[in-house]
């Protein structure tokens, strides 16, 4: 009896064992890994992938500090950044614009890693969610390349330092810079990659489309001042997207996401709506006519104390952040640009003038016209300051034109509250920033760029 | 001679911890007897010497009475003169004399050696039981003569050979009064045994939760506290009670005017804040992992909060310190395990007891005066800078969107500054706002004396077969914020049914309902915010009208906006408190069901279900005429363009509702093995299988427009934007959520103990965990653990018996792995999913940790060796444990280069190894009938230190100092502070270099010796110090709590206004110290307002000169009990009555820190607790 009741226990123990080695075979609830297509998807889904850079403007001549108060009201970074000076962050903070580009990045890798071999979902859907990567990852990297690298040249590229190349999701690698031209071979390639599974428009302009490849190749062609490759590019942008909005009859201006100008949407790393003033430099201001729409759309008065500054306000009208992604303005400038940088001078201004057409109202529009090829440039990057102020273009622009006996020039700034002064001149390895405090205490195989 | 050696050397550790006593180690006797019988010497005798007596009494019989004198006289001597030419002997063996007929000649003889001679044996048997007829484990049984020994099993059984000629076995037990039976033709001696009364009764047992196990048996580090320990303390939660109770358990209680209404009450984060509780220091550095001790109730984990507990059902609660009393629960230990055991009926015992008992508590008032606040006029002084260095700007001149509130003195410098109003009447309206101070209002209005109220009853008893006990209890807690209060019932069932053949079925079914109000602000209206109440505010005015605040903008524009139809938009305090309407109803339910069959000698087999439940319901209703729901709807309120308002939210009241559930089960099979071979050899051993499930669910809805007349709700439109009131696009905030997780665990079991002689105790345990995680592959995530230890009870041993002072003295020491994997750190990248109600409004994922395929368990080793020792008739005794832990695969969480994406990442590379030290003395200095002393000392050491060389020194930490990640050869709560040097002549802070150069604020530390390691943020050395005496009835218990060798921070302003305009008004007072213009950094050390930005500032917060010593002593507890004489009630159906009296939190005997900071509740400006205020609690208790 004791024998049968002990042998009936360790046959059932035998059985539990036996049947409950399953039972803990169940996945939790709440928490996502990746290997199913549709995970890949909704990375590629997410807004951060929208946010980019905002310092450039800081460093850009679309802007001026001229009083005390105004500069005190600027935090130590945009002071710093205002000034060129050594360092722009404190070593115990990240800089943004390095830490935002390079966490989307991230996302962008293992989506190019891994999403073909996901389960579930068609190879023409997973073609489609790793082109979106590429041209996101493309474009970060031509962000990252102009902000912290050397301004792309054909005959130094290759020695010339960029940033650091990283390509694999593998957070236990070392970064290490790599070079310009690896960096726009690289960009190059992705987007030249991405361009046929992308459909021709997407359906949110914050998901890449071919436009938006396209646009991104006109962007980075123009840089490396291959500018017939450049026009082309924004002429196959133009050809899938070309709204313009025409300002003075808009009762109010649109959402990003709902804006027809904007093919890929990618938004400045922080808002100004609430905080220091982007003040327009004399230059630019003294470039607008006041019955331009942009003039009264895009910039106002603040009065802070018994001052008055015109300001950027482009936040304030649409209240969200600015965007600085490609768009069908930024396509007809690069394609004007071109056109007058071919002898096209009649051409570009007739580009120009499309995007002005649509700035005036029809009572105040008058077309522009230019005497000669050099004077349709002219009037072509003036039109650009316009139309593409405070969206990080234009220190980009100073970085290539600056180059140009044309249009080089010295920017001295001072800072009132300490008197200190700097004066920037084309080329001057401040046209770099600085590679960030923050990461070179953590890897100190990041080499810094010359002050 | 060894044992003489090993005499003397116990002697001397004794000397250390030697007490005023009133026994001698030599007995001696002083006796003035007349006319006495040989019977009454020997009662005296006994009396005298505190040695147990045995004897026949027939052999008594027929001797003549006697006179006896005898003074100072050793026992033996005295023994001799008295028996005498009696024809009686006597014998004296440690603590046990026995008096017998003389066999042999009469002889000189003071002590007879015995040799066993070859006469044959015989065996006898039995039960040893307390007085509830419970048998009682591991009980020595000695014969006299023979030094045969045996033990009880765990059902007091006893079995033992003894010679023929055996006269008296001596039954020993600690926690019991010895005995001595004489021995005739019998075979079966069933034995009671009295509990040994007085406050110095050791425990017998320890319960892994698994199983129970004799303490004496036991090689692990068990920490016990009793229900006798638990109800000295009278506060409504447990966790409460355990405090100073058990060395090397750190309670950090920071609810200052509650025990149970936490600040947290769901989820994993229920009980955050209000207490935290670490066994033996922490052993991992992630906060990933687990870091809560595990509670047992009743042999399962539960998921259910301490709180749910009614103390008074608590029979005893062990707390598992080492890894061979904790291994058996394998992971979810690796933090330690609290196991609670709730109190039962007792078998043939009768009659129903009942108990009941009532109390009600008071608390002194807040303390609003601890807070370190400006008073008004430095509070205007300070705006006023503020204002003329522009940090704060005028709200008319700026977008209105912008237009931030501003205080009344504000207003009133911006309308001087416009020309509105005169200085002379700026002036006159000062002078008013300066003679006020809010915080009599606030006292007034928002605050409240905490209380307490509590009731319980019980009723228990048992039959042979059936014991059954009952509990019910209400307790309610009104906080000292008005209307922040909770209720408590608990209702408890344990029945234990015996059924043919002894079979066992327990059914216990445990269940406890809450019912919280809170929303009252409280203190808490002086956190530093954009818009706090000011020194100079008022909630009512002279008048007695309330007073009314803009918060939402500057009060320009909300009269405007209100004048175009918006509804009344600002803030009443108490018309909000009025309004008040958040509740959260909880109940919880836990029934076990158990079945234990003896299956063959020894052997058993239990198979136990539970099954626990937990609904939480959470409620807030926002009447629409509560500011919260006017701010909200106004913010969403637009003007059209026909200038009519176009409303983005719904107008009416609007109510969340937040519903949390728990719901899981175990399962156990499990068979025991428990007994003793040959009355040698004692085996203990158990092996099972045990499944586990807890599903979480968590559910939440919002709605808007609500009217609880007729509980309809507005429908709202999620998807398309509105224009807030600034013209911004929104979306309406959707307040539903839902979630529900599954988690399943599945464990092999075993554990093994095995005690030869009652002496030597070999012990093992093993488990092997497996769970569900993410769909981790499971070579990741089932480990086993393991442990051993060895135990020796050297007092047993024949040498250590002439040591007649020492009753017990065991050496255990052991060693295993305790382990903890992280809930967040994955082989693969693990993703979050959020749905995003704005066009495009497509569900996205983002990566919540990147992947990690160098992942391991970490593990920690651990050795434990312990001393435990009773002394003096146990009058002393105690325990001393030291204990190494080393730490291998630890997570950490490291700063990495942001290029690959993160700023962080944990990583299983670090090493950490802790050990201290658990010390518990306990006295018994004065132990009469009458009058009882008792004092005990818990002391408590424990540090630890990275041993990892791999970790820099971050940047960040050189930058900002304070706590920091880890750094080799410093324990993981060091605080890094800054050499202050005063200020320089900008009002920046200076700080002094590890090369003794001075560094501004533009000048960054370079090395580690720039900055000055401080000290340890978590105490070292902490316990407490308890003294009981107690007089005929009347019972005085005084408990003093002290954490030493640690220090705090000193609140200090952390940041002065920032770069957006926004304000957040720092109260704390060094604001009024601040410097304020070139000269005064000769007095001050507090930054000036501008041009320091956030490093002048942090060099500041964590400077030197900010620490502050935390070690300190508290007097936790004072109670004054008084059981009255029962001649008081004879007639009336009472058993006993009794009354008590307890003071709580009374004050800090002594603090190192001369600021007056309690350094438990260091009053920082962000979580503002205030200080405990002294709580009084009265009770009676009555039993029928």
């Amino acid at each position: 009896m004791n024998r049968n009741n002990i042998f009936f226990l360790m046959m059932m123990a035998a059985a539990l064992v036996t049947g409950c080695s399953k039972y803990t075979d169940i996945k939790t609830e709440g928490a996502l890994t990746p290997g199913d297509y549709i995970n890949f998807r909704y990375l590629m889904n997410n807004p951060d992938l929208e946010r980019s850079a905002d310092m450039p403007d800081m460093t850009s001549d679309d802007l001026q500090y001229k009083d005390t108060g105004m500069q005190q009201s600027l935090s130590n970074e945009y002071r710093n950044a205002y000034m060129w000076a050594a360092q722009y962050y404190d070593a115990l903070a990240p800089d943004q614009d390095w830490r935002v580009l390079y966490a989307t990045n991230y996302s962008c890798n293992l989506v190019i890693r891994d999403v073909m071999g996901s389960n579930g979902g068609t190879t023409q859907l997973k073609s489609g969610v790793l082109a979106e990567a590429r041209v996101h990852r493309a474009y970060d990297y031509f962000m990252l390349v102009n902000i912290y690298g050397k301004q792309y040249n054909e005959s130094t590229q290759a020695t010339d330092l960029g940033v650091p190349l990283v390509l694999q999701p593998d957070v236990a690698e070392a970064a290490v810079r790599g070079t310009v031209k690896e960096a726009y071979d690289n960009i190059l390639q992705d987007l030249q990659a991405a361009i046929p599974a992308l459909p021709e428009k997407s359906s949110y302009n914050i998901y890449p489309s071919k436009a938006a490849a396209y646009a991104i190749l006109a962007k980075v062609y123009l840089q490396m001042g291959r500018y017939r490759d450049a026009g082309g590019y924004a002429d196959s942008a133009l050809t899938i997207q070309h709204t313009l909005l025409n300002l003075p009859t808009l009762s109010s201006y649109p959402q990003r996401t709902d804006n027809p100008e904007i093919i890929l949407s990618k938004t400045a790393g922080s808002s100004h709506a609430y905080s220091a003033r982007q003040v327009l430099s004399d230059e630019l201001l003294a470039l607008y006519d006041p019955k331009d729409f942009r003039y009264s759309y895009f910039t106002q008065d603040y009065t802070q104390g018994s001052n008055v500054y015109r300001v950027y306000a482009k936040e304030n009208v649409s209240g969200s952040n600015r965007n600085i992604g490609p768009s069908v303005p930024e396509m007809l400038l690069i394609k004007a640009e071109c056109q007058a940088r071919a002898g096209e001078a009649g051409n570009a201004m007739n580009t120009v003038n499309t995007l002005r057409a649509a700035r005036f109202t029809a009572a105040d529009y008058t077309p522009l016209s230019a005497t000669s090829a050099d004077d349709a440039l002219v009037k072509v990057l003036q039109e650009r300051r316009r139309e593409l102020c405070f969206s990080c273009a234009r220190w980009f622009d100073q970085k290539r034109l600056f180059t140009d006996s044309r249009f080089a020039k010295d920017i001295t700034r001072t800072n009132l509250l300490t008197g200190e002064s700097f004066t920037l001149s084309p080329g001057s390895n401040r046209y770099l920033f600085p590679i960030p405090q923050y990461n070179i205490q953590l890897n100190p195989a990041l080499v810094q760029n010359p002050r | 001679m060894t044992k003489k050696i090993v005499t003397v050397l116990m002697a001397v550790l004794c000397l250390g911890y030697s007490l005023t006593y009133a026994q001698q180690n030599e007995a001696t006797v002083t006796l003035h007897l007349d006319n006495t019988t040989v019977k009454e010497v020997l009662r005296q005798m006994q009396q005298q010497t505190g040695k147990y007596f045995g004897y026949q009494s027939k052999d008594l019989e027929g001797l003549p009475r006697l006179q006896f004198e005898c003074v100072n006289q050793p026992l033996n001597e005295a023994l001799k003169q008295l028996l005498n030419s009696t024809g009686l002997t006597f014998i004296v063996k440690g603590n046990n004399v026995l008096i017998k007929k003389s066999t042999e000649k009469l002889a000189g003889t003071r002590q007879i050696e015995v040799t066993v001679t070859n006469i044959g044996t015989r065996a006898v048997s039995g039960r040893v039981t307390n007085g509830e007829q419970q048998g009682i484990p591991a009980v020595s049984i000695l014969g006299l003569e023979s030094r045969k020994m045996a033990f009880t099993n765990d059902n007091g059984e006893y079995f033992m050979q003894i010679p023929d000629d055996e006269s008296m076995l001596s039954f020993s037990s600690v926690g019991f009064e010895n005995r001595n039976v004489m021995l005739d033709a019998g075979k079966t001696y069933n034995v009671t045994l009295k509990e040994r009364v007085g406050t110095l009764k050791q425990v017998e047992v320890v319960s892994t939760g698994y199983v129970n196990l004799p303490k004496e048996r036991a090689t692990g580090s068990f920490g016990v506290v009793t229900a006798k320990d638990l109800e000295k303390i009278p506060v409504p939660n447990v966790i409460n009670r355990l405090e100073g109770q058990v060395p090397g358990v750190q309670l950090n209680l920071t609810e200052s005017d509650n025990s149970f209404v936490y600040g947290n009450l769901r989820g994993d984060v229920e009980g955050n804040g209000s207490y935290a509780v670490t066994i033996r220091g922490i052993s991992s550095m992630s906060t990933d992992v687990n870091r809560k001790p595990l509670l047992v109730i009743d042999g399962f984990p539960t998921e259910q909060d301490i709180r749910t507990i009614n103390p008074a059902d608590v029979e005893q609660i062990t707390f598992l310190k080492d890894a061979a009393a904790a291994s058996i629960w394998g992971a979810r230990a690796s933090a330690g395990v609290i196991v609670i055991t709730t109190k039962k009926g007792k078998i043939n015992d009768g009659a129903p007891h009942i108990s009941f008992s009532a109390g009600v508590g008071f608390n002194g008032k807040p303390r609003l005066s601890s807070l370190p606040l400006m008073n008004a006029a430095q509070m205007i002084d300070y705006e006023q800078e503020l204002v003329d260095k522009r940090m704060i700007t005028a709200p008319r001149n700026t977008y209105p969107a912008n237009q931030r509130p501003i205080s009344q003195a504000v207003d009133w410098m911006f309308r001087l500054k416009r020309g509105e109003v005169s200085q002379a009447q700026e002036d006159s309206a000062f002078a008013v706002l300066k003679g006020r101070d809010s915080r009599q209002q606030v006292s007034k209005y928002l605050l409240r004396p905490a209380s307490t109220q509590h009731y319980d009853l019980n009723i228990n008893g048992g039959t042979s077969r059936h014991t059954y006990f009952v509990s019910g209890a209400y307790d309610r807690e009104n906080t000292s914020a008005k209307r922040t209060a909770g209720e408590r019932m608990t209702l408890s069932v344990n029945q234990d049914f015996k059924f043919f053949r002894n079979i066992t079925l327990s059914a216990n079914l445990r269940g406890s309902w809450f019912r919280y109000t809170s929303g009252d602000p409280g203190a808490s209206v002086y956190q530093r915010s954009s818009s706090p109440l000011m020194p100079y505010d008022q909630l009512v005015d002279d008048n007695g009208n309330r007073v009314s605040y803009s918060r939402a903008y500057y009060s320009g524009r909300l009269d405007q906006l209100e004048a175009q139809g918006y509804m009344p938009w600002r803030m009443n305090y108490l018309d909000e408190l009025d309004m008040l309407d958040n509740t959260i109803n909880e109940s919880n339910y836990a029934a076990t069901l158990g079945l234990n069959i003896p299956i063959y000698k020894g052997l058993s087999f239990t198979t136990q279900y539970m099954v626990e439940r937990s609904i939480s319901n959470g409620k807030n209703f926002h009447s629409d005429s509560s500011y919260y729901t006017r701010d909200i709807v106004n913010a969403a309120t637009s003007i059209g363009s026909d200038g009519k308002l176009v409303y983005g939210i719904p107008t009416g009241s609007i109510m969340e509702l937040q519903d949390y559930s728990k719901n899981n089960y175990s399962l156990r099979g499990q068979l025991n093995f428990d007994r003793n071979f040959n009355g040698k050899h004692q085996v203990n051993a158990l092996a099972g299988m045990e499944v586990r499930q807890t599903i979480e669910n968590m559910n939440g809805d919002r709605y808007y427009g609500y009217n609880p007349q007729t509980q309809f709700s507005k429908p709202v439109d999620y998807v398309t934007p509105y224009t807030t009131v600034d013209g911004y696009q929104y979306n309406v905030m959707n307040g539903q959520s839902y979630s529900s997780q599954r988690r399943r665990y599945l464990s092999y079991l075993g554990n093994f103990s095995y005690t030869y002689l009652g002496k030597y105790t070999l012990s093992g345990s093993a488990r092997y965990d497996d769970y569900n995680n993410f769909g981790l592959d499971k070579k990741f995530r089932a480990r086993p653990f393991w442990s051993t230890g060895l135990a020796w009870a050297l007092s047993k041993e024949d040498f250590m018996q002439s040591a007649a002072w020492l009753n017990n003295l065991t050496i255990r020491a052991t060693y295993g792995i305790n382990g903890n994997i992280s809930t967040n750190a994955l082989p693969y990248d693990q993703l979050y999913l959020t749905t995003y109600y704005q066009a495009p409004f497509q569900p996205y994922a983002g990566i919540l940790t990147p992947a990690n395929p160098a992942l391991r368990w970490e593990q920690t080793g651990v050795y434990n060796i312990g001393v435990d020792y009773g002394m003096f008739n146990n009058r002393l005794n105690g325990s001393l444990e030291f204990y190494y832990k080393k730490g291998t695969d630890l997570f950490a969480f490291f700063p990495i280069d942001n290029t690959l994406g993160f700023d962080n990442l944990t990583r299983n590379t670090s090493t950490l190894n802790g050990k201290g030290i658990d010390l518990a003395l306990g006295g018994s200095i004065i132990r009469k009938k009458d009058f009882e002393w008792s004092a005990r000392l818990v002391f408590s050491y424990n540090t630890n230190k990275v041993t990892d060389a791999r970790y820099n020194v971050t940047n960040s930490l050189l930058q900002s100092g304070g706590p920091g990640g880890p750094i080799k050869d410093l324990p993981t709560d060091y605080l890094m502070v800054f050499r202050y040097a005063g200020l320089d002549k900008n009002g920046s802070p200076l700080v002094i270099g590890g090369k003794g150069d001075t560094l501004n604020i533009y000048q960054s530390p370079k090395d580690i010796s720039d900055l000055k390691n401080a000290g340890r943020l978590a105490s070292p050395y902490f316990g407490s110090f308890t003294q009981t005496i107690r007089y005929k009835g009347l019972t005085l218990f005084v408990m003093a709590t002290y954490k030493l060798g640690y220090v705090f921070q000193r609140p200090v302003p952390s940041e002065y206004p920032g770069r957006y305009g926004f304000l957040n008004y720092d109260y704390n007072n060094l604001v009024a110290q601040r410097w304020r213009k070139p000269g005064d950094e000769a007095f001050t050390n507090v930054p000036g307002l501008l041009g320091n930005g956030i490093t002048g500032q942090v060099r500041y917060a964590n400077a030197d000169i900010n620490v502050l010593p935390g070690d300190h002593i508290r007097l936790r507890e004072v109670s004054l009990s008084y059981e009255l004489p029962a001649s008081l009630y004879r007639g009336l159906p009472f058993k006993n009555i009794t009354f008590s009296g307890a003071a709580r939190n009374l004050a800090i005997l002594w603090a190192r820190n001369s600021d007056g900071i309690d350094p438990d509740f260091p009053p920082t400006i962000r979580n503002l607790k205030l200080p405990p205020a002294a709580s009084y609690n009265f009770s009676l208790n009555i039993g029928f």
